[in-house]
């Protein structure tokens, strides 16, 4: 009898998946922010690399001595279309980086709760200190911000 | 490198963005003479010329970060070590050749290349 043969084993672990960042469940206003952040990470960091290549065009310019190459680029990218994808980078790069300073801030275990004996209800200890607050804080202020980007690109930019 | 290193590097990164990515911000608005001034093309030869230095180091910070940022949110799928080298080399290769791309436009804007 010849023996049962073993699984062939596989790196497949779909629990990082499922269970990882793209979980949509059981989620409290902390869980929300760690999906906000790799969301605005991703955006954010597409336009970096969009950014470069834009950019590059004045370089170019430079070089043939000819502006027309960059402001070329600048008339095809003046519209109210471009500009709304500029907005949302704006809005992204803000709560990119305020939710990055609190993370900072927690990380050192500042301004989260001391840890106590859990009671009921059972809410984390490390929520009761100043933690919420700041991430409500700091999605207040990125709109603030990124009203005054929309003054820059609408009213200044686009003259409405 | 230590992944505790890389997450060392990733939030001092992110620091040094925030206070270069400001000023970025600042001299594309009120510090630039307001954004249609900012994009014209002698108000970027001059920002370039004057701010080459630190657009070479926000260049620096920001594709560190960048490109560490998506490596973090693919490795965590936790697909395998395969799956995280590849992820890992992948993305090394696609930072360097953005920092080189970018390091251009500085060069040229500084004189150092023609």
């Amino acid at each position: 009898m010849g023996l049962a043969r073993a699984p062939k084993p596989t790196n497949r672990n779909m629990a990082g998946v499922y269970q990882g960042w793209i979980r949509f469940w059981n989620r409290n206003f902390e869980r929300w922010l760690y999906t906000m952040h790799r969301v605005t990470g991703v955006g954010v960091g597409i336009y970096f690399v969009l950014h470069i290549w834009e950019t590059s065009n004045a370089a170019t310019a430079l070089q043939l001595g000819d502006p027309a190459v960059w402001e070329g680029l600048m008339a095809f990218l003046r519209n109210p279309g471009a500009h709304a994808g500029l907005l949302l980078v704006a809005l992204a790069a803000v709560l990119h980086s305020l939710n990055g300073v609190r993370l900072l801030v927690s990380e050192q275990g500042w301004l989260i709760g001391k840890v106590k004996r859990p009671t009921y209800p059972l809410l984390p200890s490390s929520l009761k200190g100043a933690q919420r607050p700041l991430g409500v804080a700091l999605v207040l202020v990125s709109f603030l911000l990124t009203a005054y980007a929309f003054y820059q690109l609408f009213v200044v930019g686009l003259g409405w | 490198m230590k992944e505790s290193k890389v997450m060392l590097i990733q939030y001092l990164t992110g620091a040094f963005i925030i206070v270069l990515g400001a000023v970025h911000f600042a001299l594309l608005t009120f510090a630039g003479g307001g954004y249609d001034n900012a994009l014209k093309f002698s108000t970027v030869v001059f920002t370039y010329t004057a701010y080459g230095l630190a657009f070479e180091l926000l260049l620096a910070a920001l594709t560190f970060h960048v490109f560490n940022g998506f490596r973090k949110v693919l490795t965590e799928l936790h697909q395998g070590r395969t799956y995280e080298r590849a992820v890992t080399w992948a993305l090394a290769l696609a930072g360097g050749a953005t920092f080189l791309w970018g390091t251009r436009t500085v060069l040229v804007f500084l004189g150092v290349i023609g």
